[in-house]
């Protein structure tokens, strides 16, 4: 277990006399994402998504199991966002920490919760066999704001995965492998994009996708989620400073441009890896 | 003589790439066979924990990570053989009392997955300048049911073979200092097997040897 590095009250006071000011370390305007990298494959449902130094790996498989006795004609969707210390030092393998629970918890509440996959089209025999999508999420640098790299990460994962083309005749169930049939695409009702907010003196100043060393001053934090269709999925604010009812609706507004523009990019990206194949 | 899905000859290895610094960690390296890839960070020498302190040498933490599912007991064989192989490579003695992390993530498999992580933490261990005695190199090979030596097989040819077997070799006596072997095979295709992986290795010590040249030339802007 390493210690995290943190930064010095010299550097702490400078960058919050910068946000005081509208001016960030980047170079960035308050409101502004770090730059987006999304790269996919060599295989479908692989993206590793670059936030500025913050980078995730993305990886999707599926397998046939059983149904939940209560739910017996949906199909399964797993998260998997166990922290490894390689994006954080201080994390000690197979022990969750505080910031693990909270990061599974909200990337299960914007993708799983919001119903963005079609859960009822992986059913393959009700009550019998279904599929069982399975994300794992591998964090592999940290420079803040994970949530909204991992977000980006695993449904833009999701929407290039193909599943195994099957047939049903009857009870007999065939899978057809890749290289027999074209493989389908999981059907993806909307992307939810996360967005997080960070809030400094008392939430007098806020900045979108905080660095590492602006997570480590902040009073307060908030994450949105939201879809292209200005439709608020999910919204998570963990305690911290409170905040004005003012302050949510301006930001709430911020997002949906902000969750706009990254639809895009991960739409430019996926279009980019279609025309290569 | 059969060729290879990939049109490879028996005894070539995939293209090999190698990039160092990646991430913001003390060391860190990817490495790639092919569609094989492995990332690996290195911290330390740094704190360690009190109960796995030790007195006269550095603790050398190693985490393997799959690319699907949780760890299991896969990856910890691939943990305890990374650990195993480093501690005698990695001048330990010159760091007591502290802990040099060495975390291993795999990010595509198609096969020889052992040997890419080992030459990942080499190269990992180099760009975070931990001291060591040599450095290590190391290569897969199968024997297919029709009795030939495949060099650095991948996920498809690792299927229905005779046995699989991966070495790593130091670099300045180029003598083993791993190997695992699975499956039946003669004492003779062994030593065959030895003797392909071992002129392999100088191959890739040779790349290796490329991409700290590259960096050097890089950072220090250095004109060849």
């Amino acid at each position: 277990m390493v210690k995290e590095f943190e930064s010095s009250i010299n550097e702490k006071d400078f960058i919050l006399q910068g946000i005081k000011e509208g001016l960030r370390l980047d170079n960035r305007d308050k409101y502004d994402f770090r730059q987006i990298g999304i790269t996919f494959g060599p295989d479908y449902g692989r993206s590793e998504v670059t936030l500025g130094n913050t980078r995730v790996l993305a990886k999707v498989s599926c397998e046939v199991t059983r149904p939940y006795q209560d739910r017996p004609a949906e199909g399964m969707i797993t998260l998997n966002t166990e922290l490894s210390p390689m994006a954080f030092p201080s994390v000690e393998p197979g022990r969750p920490s505080e910031e693990e629970i909270l990061v599974s918890r909200i990337l299960e509440k914007a993708i799983k919760r919001s119903r963005s996959i079609d859960t009822e089209g992986l059913c393959i025999v009700a009550n019998e066999k279904v599929w069982s999508i399975r994300v794992d999420m591998h964090f592999l640098d940290h420079d803040g704001n994970i949530i909204d790299a991992a977000c980006i990460a695993a449904i833009s994962a999701l929407a290039h995965f193909r599943r195994p083309d099957i047939t049903v005749i009857g009870e007999e169930v065939t899978i057809h492998s890749i290289e027999q049939r074209n493989p389908v695409p999981l059907s993806i009702h909307h992307m939810p994009i996360c967005v997080t907010f960070a809030f400094f003196e008392n939430g007098e100043y806020v900045v979108v996708d905080p660095t590492l060393q602006e997570e480590q001053i902040r009073q307060g934090d908030m994450t949105m989620t939201l879809n292209v269709h200005k439709e608020i999925c999910a919204l998570s604010k963990a305690g911290g400073t409170p905040l004005k009812m003012e302050t949510i609706i301006n930001c709430s507004q911020i997002a949906t441009t902000r969750a706009k523009w990254i639809t895009e990019q991960i739409q430019a990206a996926l279009d980019a890896e279609k025309s290569k194949k | 003589m059969a060729t290879r899905a990939d049109k490879r000859s028996s005894s070539t290895i995939r293209p090999i790439s190698i990039t160092t610094s990646l991430l913001s960690r003390d060391g860190s390296a990817s490495f790639s066979f092919g569609n094989t890839k492995v990332i690996c960070s290195v911290n330390g020498p740094a704190e360690v924990k009190l109960r796995d302190e030790k007195l006269d040498k550095a603790t050398i933490d190693v985490v393997v990570r799959p690319l699907v599912g949780t760890p299991g007991t896969k990856d910890k064989t691939h943990e305890y053989i990374l650990r195993s192989t480093f501690e005698g490579v990695i001048q330990s003695g010159l760091h007591p009392r502290t802990q040099i992390q060495i975390v291993s993530q795999v990010m595509m498999d198609d096969g020889s997955i052992i040997a890419a992580a080992i030459n990942a933490t080499t190269m990992a261990l180099i760009d975070a300048g931990i001291p060591m005695k040599d450095i290590v190199a190391a290569i897969s090979c199968v024997i297919s049911k029709d009795d030939q030596i495949l060099l650095d097989p991948t996920l498809q040819e690792m299927e229905n073979v005779k046995s699989f077997h991966t070495f790593a070799f130091n670099k300045t006596s180029s003598s083993l200092l791993f190997c695992e072997s699975l499956g039946l095979f003669t004492d003779d295709q062994y030593f065959n097997c030895y003797e392909i992986c071992n002129a392999a290795a100088s191959a890739i010590f040779e790349k290796m040897r490329e991409a700290v040249t590259n960096k050097l030339q890089e950072e220090y802007h250095i004109e060849s």
